[in-house]
């Protein structure tokens, strides 16, 4: 289960962005400020392609609060958490 | 110019709401009272005529009094974006001469007060104030700039176009006289006010009709929902700012049907996402073209098939472009060349890069660097660019200036930076490096992330041999056009 939603978070990553990490992401890669550089724009392209993939609703603040794009890791907890609520 | 425009409305000193922003509500009166104290502040720090004050914030209460202080003040106003690094800001404000920067106070509560400045103001050093005359004055031919605000359009590294008192009212009038707002208008300002489009046709025009201006971060859901809650009339967004609104799942469909006018400015608007927001939410997208350096140039009203690619409407009332060959001979329609223009609201050149303007400014004309074609029923399309630019969802990225970052790296002795088009539209920074040592991409990413606005820094990075002729040649002929607003 973890391992299906980190691949299909990655992916999203790499596909909404346009990123090419230059080494496989890891649970403990940054999100924000170092490790892949999602500017704002990147953030606003990444939330809309998580929604899509996940057939979830994620509100903006949502992710801030939970601090859901600290790391890939934390963003993968915060997905399985979201679709855990949803049943 | 820019109180006036104020002080000249028709809601003048009513309580009637100007702005709101969340929870804050400020009225045309609260407006007024705090342009004028925050003006007077500005003022008694010697900030008044002939100085340069920088703003550098989001879209807020804030920063639209500080934009009418800076008026107020009888200062020149050089608006920068919030995601500039302080490297950045410091540079373009030792350009611009500007002797103290503006930020939002913490002290949010000070706004609502006329006694105190909501500002947190921050002067940028002894010596720029009084140094250097010519650079303090933001003055061109001996004519007072008003705003001052930063382009990265015609190529090269990013420069500083000025605007006087008649000029800004001009880029006003040209997009008010066809798309008005008028009193009972609720504009939404997902748009940034550093841009020109933003400070013209959103801030200056929603104050100048008395209308209520809604400030609000763009993030997808939230903003529709805003949309729908405050009843909004008048929708200026960037062509990503629709897609993001298109490609999100609302369940049920937010409700649009108040949205009476809706115009994409700031990079080339694809069919695709007309037809999806019409089809989504019912809104007809009109597409305003234009530049920093000109002002509104073209509008294309909402049409079910929206014509033939690269076209951007006719010309707003007041403006001439002329297809100039690279002789800078006048073309005649259906034959390509570069844009020129002659507006009322041009520019009257960059503020501190004489060649740069020598190459772009010719007499009363202003050479886009957008290449494009007239038809014979006056239509303008745009279908090029004639220099390299990267258009990163409206922000315009001066791939010169990443490549001299990305060149200032130890490990780097090369570096060529291009747009990487996204599948469905949009563009993103790439850079082709040629490395002296073993290197790798978060290093580089991680590096311009300290001196570059992060949308500036490449999300792709290849690391090539050389860069080859053929690079060279790609990157001349990148990008269709992407140049609004």
């Amino acid at each position: 289960m973890t391992s299906s939603i980190f691949d299909r978070v990655t992916r999203t990553i790499v596909e909404a962005t346009g990123m090419t990490p230059s080494e496989p992401l890891s649970e403990e890669t940054p999100l924000v400020g170092s490790g892949i550089s999602l500017d704002s724009v990147a953030v606003v392209e990444l939330l809309v392609g998580l929604e899509k993939e996940f057939q979830i609703e994620i509100a903006a603040d949502e992710l801030l609060e939970h601090q859901a794009f600290k790391t890939v890791g934390t963003l993968v907890q915060f997905i399985e958490a979201r679709l855990r609520s949803r049943g | 110019m820019l109180i006036e425009l104020l002080r000249r409305g028709p809601s003048f000193r009513d309580d009637k709401p100007a702005i709101v922003d969340g929870e804050r509500t400020l009225s045309y009166r609260q407006l007024g009272d705090a342009a004028e104290a925050m003006g007077q502040y500005l003022r008694g720090c010697g900030l008044g005529t002939g100085q340069t004050v920088a703003t550098q914030m989001h879209n807020s209460t804030a920063s639209a009094v500080a934009v009418f202080a800076a008026g107020e003040a009888g200062a020149t106003n050089l608006l920068l974006d919030p995601s500039l690094k302080t490297e950045e800001v410091e540079r373009y404000c030792e350009r611009a001469g500007a002797a103290a920067i503006m930020r939002q106070s913490s002290e949010l509560d000070s706004v609502l007060s006329p006694r105190l400045p909501p500002l947190t103001v921050t002067p940028l050093g002894e010596q720029r104030h009084t140094e250097d005359p010519k650079g303090s004055e933001a003055s061109i031919g001996g004519e007072h700039c008003v705003s001052l605000l930063l382009s990265s359009g015609t190529g090269g590294s990013p420069k500083i176009v000025p605007r006087t008192a008649p000029q800004a009212a001009a880029a006003l009038s040209i997009f008010s006289s066809a798309l008005p707002y008028y009193e009972t208008d609720r504009v939404l300002a997902a748009l940034p006010f550093y841009h020109s489009f933003g400070l013209y046709n959103v801030l200056m025009a929603t104050i100048a009709a008395g209308a209520t201006l809604h400030v609000e971060r763009f993030s997808p859901r939230e903003t529709a929902a805003a949309i729908e809650r405050h009843r909004i009339t008048v929708l200026p967004a960037t062509p990503f700012m629709f897609r993001m609104l298109t490609e999100t799942t609302f369940q049920p469909v937010t409700d649009f049907s108040s949205v009476r006018l809706a115009v994409s400015a700031g990079s080339a608007m694809p069919k695709t996402i007309i037809r999806g927001a019409k089809d989504k939410f019912g809104i007809e997208i009109s597409q305003s073209y234009g530049t920093t350096e000109t002002g509104p140039i073209a509008l294309a009203e909402y049409e079910e098939d929206a014509g033939e690619p690269g076209r951007v409407g006719a010309l707003y009332l007041g403006v001439t472009v002329e297809i100039r060959s690279p002789s800078q001979d006048p073309l005649p329609p259906g034959l390509e060349g570069e844009i020129a223009v002659r507006s009322p609201a041009n520019a009257p050149g960059y503020l501190d890069r004489t060649e740069a303007s020598a190459a772009s400014f010719r007499g009363p004309w202003v050479l886009t660097g957008d290449i494009g074609r007239m038809d014979e029923a006056g239509g303008l399309f745009v279908l090029g660019r004639k220099r390299p630019m990267v258009n990163v969802a409206g922000k315009k990225v001066a791939p010169a200036e990443v490549e001299a970052c990305l060149r200032d790296h130890p490990s780097v002795s090369e570096a060529r930076v291009l747009a990487d088009k996204a599948p469905e539209g949009g563009e993103r920074v790439k850079a082709l490096v040629v490395p002296t040592a073993e290197v790798s991409v978060r290093s580089l990413q991680e590096f311009c992330l300290t001196r570059l606005a992060d949308y500036k820094v490449p999300r792709r990075i290849l690391f090539v041999k050389a860069l080859s002729c053929e690079t060279a040649r790609q990157r001349a002929e990148h990008a269709p056009a992407d140049k609004q607003g």
